[in-house]
């Protein structure tokens, strides 16, 4: 086995969103399931907001779900590129001693159990609040009360992930494995093609490195887009949502925010510094202060950020104006959604300080960066 | 004037300690061309690196004219790195992704020198400029990494084995151009090399062995570039 568990453990970020997937999706699925068993108790009333509440529940696991196990899947590309470009040498030596590539690249078949491991938890996890989760829904006359019940089939979305991000994760490393031997060794750098690509000459060093930095990896821009959009959508969602569904609702959209917003945004900024250790210790070499080399390293990154957190607002706007204008609007009760700006001021406020402190934090990693790991090669 | 007093330097945890540098004393002369010499392993490129504030001593001082570098703090070493010393390494240290001309400017720029280009074409790589590293051969890396220190206008300059890479032609060519620009200049120049030959070049050659100055010696009449053995 090339690859151990431990290994694997360190791909944390993807335990977590397999986590909150697989806690959303069992809480929603079990309960849509017990939901059907009640079909016959409805009265034509009750109709519509039973008819609401299965789609609702669809929507939810589509959507909450689907795009935390899509995060989770190119979390899985990244981090496994990531993991043999850190150990590329090992997998040279392995090829250039007669292992093939199908026999290398299935080791890393274990990230699948990291997979597991989180599919696991969230699992557990959504059965340790899932009578809480009940109790919610049934609260108030709308629709007839509904009983939990335990649904094994419900256990396929913890071993499908587990088997599909498994293969997945064999074919990543067989694509990334097929590199020469001697080439793998050597650090797994492809001779690149080189781009003929005139450098503006009135731009200062700082501002051509900042735009260096930033273009290069463009993934990692995804990440805290992504990142910003996940903290603008579901904060300000989660603290929408506590008015027009539950407070309970309202707090699991907020923390899976959260979760994943921290989750990408770290992972993200620390790869931007470590991955520019060696520029870094060259800036600190010559003279450049921490504000300088901080600003050329992270400064641009502002704008994926802010680009990020402003769309995921405005796209938490469009879904909750479909759900509850347009698909709640025949249920009677249900009040009529418009833009809470209140709510987007805390957010926004929470946002600017959450995200500067956290450059703040990668700053001062900048700082804590030794020159003399520019000379440890 | 840059004064070093019983420096001493060590690497790794207190059951596995190993002393580096054991006391250094010597004084270097502002303008002067130093060498150090030694095997390796002798602790000179430690000596260079300490010297020219890029790692700390553990015991010691070192001070340029009247400013001990040894007590200041992390901010203040940063901007005397940047007003004081250029900086020249064996391997270059290039950044991959930046053309010639912004290499170079990476320096310039600490100094406002506009003219930096100047350099660039007295180091024979005025057609380079928006070439990048991976496009160099070793030589012409080197003399950008050179012509990066230069640009800084340093007022030391600090070579490690800078020739150590190169082929005989090529760090010849290297060494001439930056001996007659500290003569011009009036910059203080100390290198580390073990290579015999180049200390001939050398105002004053200091010899280490074992973390220790084993002998000083001035240079009365130093040789140029193309005219030492190799």
């Amino acid at each position: 086995m090339t690859v151990s568990f431990k290994d694997a453990l360190k791909f944390i970020g993807i335990i977590i969103t397999v986590c909150c997937a697989v806690f959303v999706c069992n809480l929603f699925l079990n309960y849509n399931i017990d939901l059907n068993a009640v079909a016959g108790e409805i009265t034509e009333n009750q109709q519509i907001a039973y008819t609401a509440m299965k789609l609702n529940n669809k929507v939810v696991c589509a959507v909450t779900g689907g795009c935390l196990a899509m995060t989770s899947a190119v979390l899985l590309v990244f981090y496994i590129g990531h993991y043999i470009k850190q150990h590329s040498a090992r997998f040279g030596i392995l090829k250039a001693l007669g292992y093939g590539d199908f026999k290398v690249a299935a080791g890393c078949a274990v990230f699948g159990l990291c997979v597991f491991v989180g599919a696991a938890a969230g699992y557990a996890l959504s059965w340790a609040i899932m009578g809480r989760f009940y109790a919610v829904q049934n609260d108030g006359d709308v629709l007839p009360q509904v009983a939990l019940h335990y649904h094994p089939v419900l256990l396929l979305i913890v071993i499908l992930p587990t088997v599909f991000y498994s293969a997945l994760a064999v074919l990543i490393a067989y694509l990334k494995l097929k590199a020469p031997a001697l080439m793998l060794i050597k650090g797994g750098k492809r001779e690149r093609r080189i781009k003929v690509k005139q450098s503006r000459s009135d731009r200062s060093f700082l501002t051509e490195l900042a735009f260096n930095v930033f273009g290069a990896r463009k993934m990692l821009v995804f990440f805290v887009g992504f990142g910003c959009f996940c903290f603008g959508s579901m904060i300000l969602m989660g603290l929408s949502m506590r008015k027009y569904a539950s407070d309970m609702m309202g707090y699991m959209i907020l923390v899976i925010g959260l979760i994943l917003a921290a989750m990408s945004l770290i992972l993200a900024l620390s790869a931007v510094v470590g991955g520019n250790a060696k520029t870094i210790a060259m800036l600190k070499a010559n003279g450049y202060g921490l504000k300088e080399s901080g600003l050329a390293v992270l400064g641009l990154y502002h704008i994926p950020a802010v680009i990020g957190f402003a769309i995921g607002c405005v796209y938490q706007w469009g879904v909750l104006n479909v759900m509850i204008n347009i698909v709640f609007s025949s249920v009677e009760g249900t009040a009529h959604y418009s833009f809470d700006w209140k709510a987007f001021a805390i957010c926004l406020a929470v946002f600017i300080a959450s995200y500067e402190a956290l450059n703040l934090f990668f700053v001062q990693r900048i700082a804590k960066t030794p020159v003399k790991s520019i000379m440890s090669e | 004037m840059i004064e070093v007093k019983k420096v001493i330097k060590s690497y790794g945890t207190a059951d596995n300690k190993q002393t580096v540098l054991k006391g250094i004393d010597l004084t270097v002369e502002d303008g002067d061309n130093v060498v150090i010499l030694g095997a390796s392993g002798s602790g000179k490129s430690t000596l260079l690196n300490v010297l020219s504030g890029l790692e700390r001593v553990d015991e010691g001082k070192i001070v340029y004219g009247d400013r001990e570098i040894t007590c200041l703090s992390d901010k203040e070493l940063t901007a005397f790195r940047r007003e004081t010393v250029g900086f020249v390494f064996q391997q270059y240290y290039l950044l991959p992704d930046m053309t010639v001309d912004k290499n170079v400017r990476m320096g310039a720029d600490l100094a406002k020198n506009k003219d930096y280009k100047g350099i660039i074409e007295s180091l024979g790589l005025g057609d380079k400029l928006n070439k990048y590293p991976r496009q160099l051969s070793g030589g012409e890396q080197q003399r950008v990494a050179v012509a990066r220190a230069l640009a800084k206008l340093p007022k030391v300059l600090f070579m490690d084995e800078p020739t150590g890479a190169l082929d005989e032609a090529t760090g010849r060519q290297l060494l001439d151009y930056v001996l007659k620009l500290q003569k011009e200049r009036g910059f203080t120049l100390i290198t580390v090399t073990h290579n015999e030959n180049i200390a001939k070049t050398a105002n004053t050659v200091i010899r280490l062995n074992s973390g220790k100055i084993v002998e000083i010696t001035r240079n009365e009449a130093p040789e140029s570039a193309y005219e030492i053995g190799w």
